[in-house]
């Protein structure tokens, strides 16, 4: 614990290295810059894994299993690729073995995902809702809950590339790499979930069509 | 299939859904358990080297303990025994070779006159 202490004393600031550098500080136990690495991408790990799963629990689980991975395999990290592309591998490999796991439940038909805004935006944070009107509060929280529905009516992939790319804002090739697969492939995945999410929150499109 | 473009409705209306916040302790909570997981690491490197290291001193103690008993088991024969294969080859020596020639010319001869060796 002393060999940490002391290490402090001298370190840089945490904030300024990228997370290539970072990863070779933890790959030497230095439990500030892994500490520096969760807090840099905490949020977008458990977003995905929100998004993805639908449940807040499972989805603080999956954030911790992703970090403990790249904590343990931070030897074995080589730099070649962006740190977030592997880091979005990682979860996408515990979300699908998750969503396996949890077997058919998940595959939700369109026709079952009606009820499918049970629970959902519990974890969220709402945006400054005091300086909203009750109506457009209500309206907020019906949005999410039924972008969220819509989304889990998504296959794995197609979710997960929509995710990604909405979310996360990844490249295409990016989202490629994360899902070991062909770029072409991403971009039918994604033509695709647009097409069954434009068709799902139709009424909604039209809605904030009318208002912007 | 082309890239989505940002002013797309779609686009806009998923953005105006709010980023899940996680609970505050998650960051605390993964740093902890990845120092424990690293704990636990490095005491069971240590308790395995411990392991091999003593399983080396046994090997090695028993290597010595039985290293007298090698030294002296004998790995030569008893003379006694050597004596007796000595006696054995005097006595298979000891037939009589005239004897054995005399029959072996006495068989000859009889064959010699034998009536089936006449076409010869």
């Amino acid at each position: 614990m002393g060999r940490f202490q002391s290490e402090s004393q001298q370190q840089p600031d945490y904030e300024l290295l990228s997370d290539g550098q970072l990863m070779r500080r933890v790959r030497d136990d230095d439990f500030d810059a892994f500490e520096a690495l969760v807090r840099r991408h905490h949020h977008s790990v458990y977003g995905v894994a929100y998004r993805m799963l639908g449940d807040a629990t499972e989805a603080e689980d999956l954030t911790q299993q992703t970090f403990l991975r790249i904590f343990n395999a931070a030897g074995r990290y080589e730099p070649s690729a962006r740190f977030t592309t592997w880091m979005f591998t990682i979860v996408r490999n515990l979300v699908f073995n998750e969503l396996r796991r949890r077997g058919s439940r998940e595959h939700v038909s369109i026709d079952s995902s009606e009820e499918g805004g049970d629970g959902i935006g519990q974890s969220r944070q709402i945006p400054d809702m005091a300086s909203l009107s009750p109506d457009a509060v209500m309206l907020h929280a019906e949005l999410e809950s039924e972008v969220q529905a819509a989304l889990e009516t998504l296959p794995e992939q197609q979710r997960m590339a929509m995710v990604l790319l909405r979310y996360e804002e990844l490249s295409y090739e990016e989202i490629a790499r994360t899902l070991q697969t062909s770029l072409a492939s991403v971009k039918s995945l994604v033509f695709r979930a647009r097409e069954t999410l434009r068709t799902r929150l139709k009424k909604y499109l039209n809605f904030t069509a009318t208002n912007a | 299939m082309d890239d989505w473009d940002k002013k797309d409705e779609l686009w806009r209306l998923m953005g105006k859904v709010s980023r899940p916040e996680p609970s505050q302790w998650l960051v605390a909570n993964i740093v902890r358990e990845a120092r424990k997981s690293h704990e636990t690491s490095w005491f069971g490197e240590r308790v395995k080297a411990f392991k091999t290291m003593w399983v080396g001193v046994v090997a090695i103690a028993v290597l010595f303990a039985f290293l007298p008993v090698f030294y002296i088991t004998p790995t030569k024969q008893p003379a006694a025994d050597m004596d007796e294969v000595a006696e054995v080859k005097p006595a298979k020596a000891a037939w009589d070779e005239d004897a054995v020639l005399n029959a072996l010319d006495a068989f000859e001869e009889h064959e010699k006159e034998g009536l089936w060796l006449a076409d010869l």
